[in-house]
């Protein structure tokens, strides 16, 4: 005889309780609305995730690798451009795992 | 000489392996003309006279489609449906929804516009992608960049539109994050979007045109004829390759252009 878990339970059965939300169904909801930015329907999502993600890394190599150019030609020690670089490209990494990868199975 | 024709034109010119000349390789000379004719002080260049023609392919199509739309379509309205719809479950509603339905005109005539050019390197005679010269694509990301900050300000308000750059993050990086935001916003998304479609359609024809002028190049009566066998089913592979990017490009500048108008389009979370 089959049984039937708490989450196979149609919703809305008359006299029936509200089925229970697993912790899996409320991390694959996170994880769903973390997709999309926590933004509403319409927002990026599929082929356009991946190019912002890209854009991230290429804004965060451009805004601080260009603060880093400046810190190095004021200063005048080059470490700084390459630095800024970096950092930039560190912070974008971040933001972009934070932002789309927080994947949980 | 100029265009593509230099080099075939060297390479058939008696230019072939073992004749004493070197392989006329192609190269940027390749993407310039000279004027075919001139309208005023207008020097009318064969990418030019591609870009028109395209214009007035797409205008022609549809207005012959849709000007006297029939309850039971004939050929050209059923094709001009299909045309549409495609780009409308493929490119509009993933991407903006239902709401989205209002831009289907601006991205079909986008769409097919861009497949149009980008198709126009496999047409024998006129053999050139317009949209390898990036004064083509300049202004058609202009008009798209433009579009996409007006309707952020007309859907979140002037102040609402910046505002709204400003990410959900932990407040210890925010400040971090915050100039990454502007820099996407002002200098990366334009750019990728120009620099992705321009550099496929250069790369593509460059490579096009480098097996084209080998195989031409190589034949002869001499060992060089295997070489040129071999260049030949380049031709042909690369040919089906750009075919494959050329449709592909114009689909994934149409959909980064939607995902553009969601995100200028979304509700203000702030």
């Amino acid at each position: 005889m089959a049984t039937v878990s708490a989450d196979d339970t149609p919703r809305g059965t008359a006299g029936a309780p509200a089925p229970r939300r697993t912790v899996a169904s409320r991390r694959r909801q996170t994880f769903a609305s973390r997709w999309n930015g926590g933004k509403p329907d319409g927002a990026a999502t599929g082929p356009g995730v991946g190019s912002e993600a890209f854009s991230y890394i290429a804004a965060g190599l451009v805004a601080y690798g260009g603060i880093g150019w400046l810190v190095a030609h004021f200063t005048h020690i080059e470490l700084f451009f390459p630095i800024g670089m970096l950092v930039g490209v560190a912070i974008s990494l971040w933001w972009v795992v934070y932002k789309y990868g927080r994947k949980s199975d | 000489m100029t265009g593509d024709v230099a080099a075939v034109a060297a390479a058939t010119g008696g230019c072939h392996l073992f004749s004493g000349c070197g392989y006329p390789a192609p190269g940027l000379q390749d993407f310039n003309f000279r004027t075919l004719f001139t309208i005023g002080s207008w020097n009318v260049t064969k990418p030019e006279l591609i870009a028109v023609l395209c214009g007035l392919i797409v205008i022609v199509f549809f207005w012959v489609a849709f000007a006297k739309p029939k309850l039971i379509p004939g050929r050209t309205q059923s094709l001009g449906e299909m045309a549409i719809l495609a780009v409308r479950d493929m490119i509009v509603r993933p991407n903006l929804g239902k709401k989205g339905d209002k831009y289907l005109p601006l991205m079909s005539s986008l769409f097919f516009f861009i497949v149009l050019m980008n198709l126009m390197e496999l047409i024998p005679v006129l053999q050139f992608p317009a949209m390898s010269r990036i004064g083509f694509v300049i202004p058609l990301v202009a008009i798209i960049y433009v579009w996409y900050w007006y309707l952020g300000f007309k859907t979140k308000g002037f102040i609402g539109y910046f505002r709204s750059w400003i990410p959900t993050a932990p407040l210890f990086i925010l400040p971090l994050l915050i100039l990454i935001e502007v820099a996407k916003y002002v200098l990366i998304q334009p750019f990728t979007l120009g620099i992705r479609l321009f550099a496929n359609m250069f790369a593509g024809h460059l490579l096009l045109s480098v097996f084209m002028v080998a195989t031409w190049y190589l034949a002869g009566l001499s060992i060089g004829l295997l070489y040129a066998a071999g260049s030949l089913f380049m031709v042909f592979f690369v040919f089906l390759l750009e075919l494959l990017v050329d449709l592909l490009q114009a689909f994934i500048f149409a959909t980064l252009v939607s995902t553009y108008f969601a995100d200028s389009l979304e509700a203000a979370q702030h």
